[in-house]
């Protein structure tokens, strides 16, 4: 829900705008819709002006009209003073109509274009953004905060422009008529005013407490409805009863108490107009002030009155909205000003050699920023904590030297949080390395585009991620670049032209929430496929240690082995057919290779490649 | 009304109103209080026009019916004034109560939400195995959260949109009815365009409906789209293709303007229709009514009082359609629950005799029940000729013949899909057999006897599913500790409760009480040394609130090995006699491991383990090794002879070890 996510900005990477500076880039992104912006007001005050006008043609009547009428002097007075009112009705509610439907657009527009920019702005950004931000997080900024800058934009802005207009032309009215009431009639606003303001910033600790129980139970009802077998086994379903009570009682108090304060206020805004009423009946009728208001003028003025607290009330309500959008606003900004930590060179080349030989690390070592690390062993828990707390940084690769042979299969190994994932991230430039180079026939493949550089690189991930489209829009991840032949002929070079021959709708068949309607080797064909496409010329492989049927298993190993087939690879191993196939394994323990070489090999030599092998594949011998 | 069998829903409406008064007979009184209030919002409604209208027709009368003066001015007399004035008063307080009805309605609101809530998720609570493959946890997070709560779904409309469809309809007749009273001649000319509009308006909310449906598709289209995109991140730049999302994020923003435009529309035209049946009254009471004042038919204070009533009769007339509209979605939202509620179990023991009428309120949990005392504690178990199977034609078990007995520990091995989750599950007690019997201690065990066989188990499932409580409380889950303790000298021997001598943990007071009432000094130790035995000892030292440090969300982070281990404790908690490990240890190191079985054992010296692994590590340790596939137990042995003799044996266990990390989980 959005408001969980309403925690601290990530301080250091979002630094806070100044209200002058967001008050000129909200503007600044308004630019373009300048001129129907100014439409849209011009309507306003059109439409403001025929809501003040109608008591005064109420007054006109009673005072002017119905006695011009009486006395014979005008009879076609009231049927006059009709025609006007019909005229100023019909042009005030066409004016708001229109007014409303402008401002919705231009609202729409900009949110949509201002969701497009962060979106694409987001894609350019570094991985390291990525791990330090959920993509829970990211949704927020450019789906809720967004929406929250627009009801800024298109309702808040115009209705406080309203409010304000209104309240000005409802006492300028009022004073000109009689300034004794209407000063009066102020005296008790303004005072009502400031108190409203209190009691809202009085009840704001409450708002959010009664969002916070709710979220609270909502966690419960999450988790115990998920454990209910365990509830069962140890007979505890009387002690989770009791405990949801206990929850659904610490919300049921919460909120009852901030609805009656709530609806407390809105009672004495109600009690206040009829407060005002009396002070102008009072001050307007009694003998004591002189008294002699017109008719039509007392009407006239409860007419206003009427319509004075609401809007008021109203107007400290939108405040909170404000806050709120500015809020969100800092950080659709702070992420428009994020810079990517991988950018293009300048001249950065974008053709790669075609008859390249191999690939190097030369003493790369690399550091994650302490508060991301995206691969953990359990220790590294608290060894995180300790970074974090220091703000240092850990040495995620501490000097790795190793050549990639074209035509080569290498597999990486060792203990989580060895560094695996984090050559993979290098290799495919996800990060920078901290020192030392990654190079392609001795040029430092930063000398070469992000794009031209990963249109050498196929990946395959270990989990399953289908995007919401069709079959052919995962296989070229919505670019429509690839023709229907190449796409076909991707997934017959897997062995699974019969996958999509079952398809409904072949390459079109839309895939519906995950890929639901596909089973999981077919999937995974779809994921392979994907890399297949574009016919890398180095494969990396992020290998699954899911458990799948032998069937699927034997069906997905075959696919992987004719993708690899010819090509350049380096695997994140977990099978031991893949290692024994290798023509090189690394073996990584805390950033560092500690063992290189081929199974054989590695294994007479004893070490950690052997006690991992041991502990894992001991079985294995006996067959 | 609720039976246990699984009953059809079809409802009537008169069902539907019976349901909804099952909730309320709790708290029939607020009844009386809400209709008081409905009467008192009415009356305020009808009475700030007359008192203007008696106001003007005074000041009027005080300046001379026959005054020719073309401005109508004039004043009150004193005591006059002063009536006019407490009768506002009296309004101002009248309209002070009036505005309390909505959190009165709300307070409801409230009851009826925990009532059902409560009522839903205790049902919950006794469902079998097929409740929970039929329906997500996210499914029933939903219909126990948002289905309830959410404006303007079930909760609300049980009572605030009936009540406030009653106070909107109320105030229409008692306005009406004014105006007729003052004068029907001008009440209906009036009031003529009002039924034309709300055709009108009622014609549009249905477009509307239509429209935001649209609209919540567009935005969970962009959803979709940033979710997948966002989480497959490495894809997308692995394979530079930024473009692509961007440009389909495009289409999709684009459409969703035009769409979420065309319900801003209609929003628009629905509040321009109500103003313009507002007005065009007001412009009949203004040339009828102002002529009829002129012909001395009228008056103006009368004029007035139509003026006024004709802008208080638009909120409730635009409101009374909408009691139709949310009728839809909380009706749905009602059958959502009943889906829940009448889903039927089929497993026998979880047919207790108190689901067959569990009372519309959800009284206290009969105390008690809960821990049954372990007369018999199980020596033996035997599965005679076990068959099962989900219904799918496929046999899950086919014919198993097992012996377990005190004391032993038994691996199961075999595919994923051979059989053995569903073994486990049997034992656990989530299924019973299609055939065949499970007998304790040579004797068939009954369905009244279940809850005796539950109270001696353990079980650790493969997903260590914690809660976010304390350490402490996720090992007790509210059990009393057990008394008979083995190895625990010092906890049985009749220590007072509030004895707290063990170290490192004084700041927990505060939370364990919440979890046992009695004997929490005891259960205490009991828990400190489980987390000994599992080796948590570490990690607790480190943590500042020790076992009383809060898990979860907005607690402390623990990893998948910590999450297990704290499991393990809690399946050892009651001293169980059986049991049963689900792929529990993969995580674990070959040292921790080594230590935590040998911990294991000497707790529950006397137990069956049952466990299932695909570790050879694990496996070694057993006793006794059973081999599955497709339903039935092809070998059985210890593992020396089953790696010489048994051919799917080598196979099994070589595809598991192929197919897991080389290391990647073996640290912790």
């Amino acid at each position: 829900m959005w408001w969980d996510d309403d925690g601290p900005l990530e301080e250091g990477y979002i630094r806070r705008l100044g209200f002058r500076e967001m008050l000129s880039r909200l503007a600044g992104r308004l630019r373009p819709e300048r001129a129907r912006l100014g439409l849209g007001v011009a309507l306003l005050l059109s439409s403001v002006a025929a809501e003040l006008i109608g008591p005064l043609i109420l007054r006109h009547l009673i005072d002017r009209a119905i006695p011009a009428a009486q006395s014979g002097a005008d009879p076609g007075a009231i049927l006059r003073t009709g025609l006007i009112y019909l005229g100023v009705f019909l042009i005030g509610s066409a004016s708001t109509y229109t007014q409303v439907l402008i401002v919705a657009k231009v609202g729409l527009r900009t949110i949509a274009r201002l969701k497009q920019d962060l979106f694409d702005h987001l894609l350019s950004l570094g991985m390291d953004h990525f791990d330090r931000n959920p993509t829970g997080r990211l949704m927020t900024r450019v789906e809720s905060d967004t929406e929250r800058l627009q009801n800024l934009f298109a309702e808040v802005t115009l209705s406080i422009l309203r409010t304000v207009i209104l309240l000005v032309g409802t006492f300028a009215v009022m004073l000109q008529t009689n300034a004794a009431i209407t000063a009066s009639v102020l005296v008790l606003a303004l005072p009502f005013l400031v108190g409203a303001l209190l009691f809202l910033r009085w009840m704001r600790p409450l708002y959010q407490k009664v969002r916070r129980v709710y979220a609270n139970l909502s966690t419960f009802v999450t988790e115990y409805a998920q454990a209910v077998p365990i509830l069962q086994v140890y007979g505890r379903g009387p002690w989770a009863m009791e405990r949801l009570r206990r929850r659904n009682r610490d919300r049921y108090h919460t909120e009852v108490r901030t609805e009656f304060l709530d609806y407390c206020f809105w009672g004495v805004v109600g009690t206040l107009e009829v407060f005002a009423v009396i002070l102008i009946l009072f001050l307007g009728f009694s003998d004591k002030f002189g008294g002699g208001l017109t008719l039509g003028t007392a009407v006239l003025f409860v007419e206003y009155t009427r319509r004075l607290f609401w809007p008021l009330a109203l107007f400290t309500e939108q405040l909170g909205f404000i806050q709120k959008a500015f809020a969100s606003a800092d950080r659709v900004f702070g992420i428009l000003d994020t810079e990517s930590t991988v950018v293009d060179r300048a001249g950065a080349r974008s053709e790669l050699p075609t008859d390249w030989n191999e690939i190097r690390f030369e003493n790369v070592r690399f550091a994650y920023d302490a508060r991301t690390i995206p691969e953990l062993g359990d220790d590294d828990v608290d060894q995180l904590e300790h970074a974090v707390q220091g703000n240092t940084s850990l040495l995620a690769l501490d000097g790795v030297n190793f050549t990639l042979r074209r035509g080569d299969r290498v597999a990486l190994v060792g203990p989580s949080g060895g560094g695996k994932t984090t050559i993979v991230g290098l290799l495919l430039r996800f990060y920078e390395p901290t020192s030392g180079r990654i190079t392609i026939d001795g040029v430092d493949i930063r000398e070469f585009s992000l794009a031209a550089w990963r249109g050498l690189l196929g990946l395959v991930l270990q989990d399953i991620h289908l995007f919401p489209g069709t079959v052919s829009d995962n296989l070229q991840v919505f670019l429509q670049a690839a023709s229907r032949d190449r796409l076909e002929g991707a997934v017959h070079a897997l062995g699974a032209t019969d996958v999509l021959a079952r398809l409904p709708h072949g390459l079109e068949t839309e895939l519906s929430e995950g890929g639901q309607n596909l089973s999981m080797g077919e999937r995974q064909i779809v994921c392979f496929a994907r890399a297949m496409v574009r016919e890398p010329e180095l494969l990396i492989l992020d290998e699954a240690t899911s458990s799948v049927d032998p069937a699927t298993e034997s069906r997905i190993q075959a696919s992987l082995e004719r993708m690899m087939e010819g090509r350049t690879s380096l695997v994140v191993a977990h099978r031991l057919s893949t290692i024994k196939n290798a023509h090189e394994i690394l073996v990584l323990e805390k950033g560092k290779i500690v063992q290189q070489g081929q199974h054989e090999e590695l294994l007479r030599e004893g070490g950690l490649y052997r006690a991992l092998y041991d502990l894992q594949f001991a079985a294995g011998e006996v067959a | 009304m609720t039976e246990p069998t699984p009953s059809a829903w079809n409802p009537s409406l008169g069902d539907r109103l019976r349901w909804i008064w099952s909730y309320w007979r709790p708290h029939w009184p607020f009844v009386f209080l809400l209709l008081f209030l409905t009467l008192v919002s009415s009356a305020v409604a009808i009475a700030y026009p007359l008192v203007f209208r008696h106001v003007l027709d005074r000041i009027a009368e005080g300046v001379g019916a026959d005054s020719l003066d073309s401005i109508v001015k004039g004043t009150v007399p004193p005591d006059e004034l002063q009536r006019i004035i407490g009768i506002l008063l009296l309004i101002a307080l009248g309209r002070f109560v009036a505005k309390l009805y909505p959190a009165a309605r709300a307070w409801v609101n409230l009851k009826l939400d925990m009532g059902i809530r409560e009522r839903v998720f205790g049902s919950v609570l006794e469902k079998d195995h097929r409740f929970f493959s039929h329906f997500r946890t996210g499914d029933l997070v939903t219909r126990l959260m948002d289905d309830i709560t959410e404006y303007p779904k079930l909760a609300w409309f049980c009572c605030s949109g009936i009540f406030r469809a009653l106070e909107s309809g109320s105030k229409l007749v008692f306005c009406v009815g004014a105006m007729v009273v003052l004068d029907p001649k001008l009440a209906v000319l009036a009031a003529l365009p009002l039924p034309l509009m709300l055709a009108l308006i009622y014609r549009i909310r249905m477009r509307l409906r239509e429209a935001i449906l649209a609209q919540q598709k567009s935005i969970s289209q962009t959803n979709d789209m940033l979710e997948s995109t966002f989480s497959g991140i490495r894809i997308v730049k692995a394979f530079a293709a930024e473009a692509g999302p961007s440009r389909h994020l495009d289409e999709i923003l684009t459409e969703r303007v035009e769409i979420q435009f065309r319900v801003r529309r209609l929003f628009a035209t629905v509040d321009v229709l109500d103003t313009v049946a507002s007005r065009v009254g007001q412009l009949v009471v203004l040339v009828v009514g102002g002529t009829m004042v002129v012909q001395g038919q009228l008056s103006l204070g009368t004029l007035y009082a139509f003026y006024m009533y004709l802008d208080m009769l638009i909120e409730p007339m635009v409101d009374l359609p909408n009691l139709l509209v949310t009728s839809r979605q909380a009706f749905v939202c009602m059958d959502r629950e009943e889906e829940l509620l009448r889903y039927p179990v089929t497993v026998k023991h979880f047919i207790s005799p108190a689901s067959t009428d569990t009372p519309v309120t959800v009284a206290a949990p009969a105390t008690g029940v809960a821990e049954p005392a372990p007369r018999e504690p199980i020596e033996s178990i035997e599965l005679a000729n076990v068959t099962f199977s989900y219904g799918n034609g496929r046999r899950q078990l086919d014919g198993v013949d097992v012996i377990l007995r005190r004391g032993e520990t038994v691996a199961v091995v075999g595919e994923v899909g051979s059989g053995k989750s569903t073994l486990l599950s049997l034992l656990a007690g989530f299924l019973e057999p299609d055939e065949g019997t499970l007998r304790i201690n040579g004797r068939p065990l009954a369905p009244a006897e279940f809850g005796e066989y539950r109270s001696q188990l353990g079980y650790v499932p493969q997903q260590p599913l914690l809660f976010s409580e304390t350490i402490a409380e996720n090992v007790e889950m509210g059990r009393p500790s057990p008394n008979g303790s083995g190895s625990d000298g010092s906890g049985s021997d009749g220590s007072t409760p509030n004895r707290s001598g063990t170290t490192g943990s004084g700041a927990d007071r505060s939370r364990t009480t919440e979890s046992g009432s009695e004997g929490s000094g005891r259960s205490k130790h009991w828990t400190d040394e489980l987390l000994r035995m599992v080796r948590m000892e570490d990690e607790l030292a480190r943590m500042q609130e020790g076992s009383a440090t809060m898990l979860g969300q907005k607690g402390t982070r623990i990893s998948g090995g910590q999450r297990q281990r704290l499991s393990i404790a809690r399946a050892l908690y009651a001293r169980p006699r059986l049991l049963l490990l689900d792929d529990c240890t993969a995580s674990l190191d070959a040292e921790n491991e080594d230590r935590l079985w040998a911990g294991l054992r000497a707790m529950v010296p006397g137990a069956i383990i049952v466990l299932v692994s695909h570790r050879l590590a694990t496996v070694r340790r057993a006793d006794r090794i059973l081999v599955m596939e497709e339903g039935r137990v092809v070998d059985k042995g210890l593992h020396d002879e089953l790696a010489r003799s048994s051919a799917i044996y080598q196979r099994v266990l070589q595809r598991e070890t192929e197919r897991e990390q080389v290391a990647g989980a073996s640290r912790e």
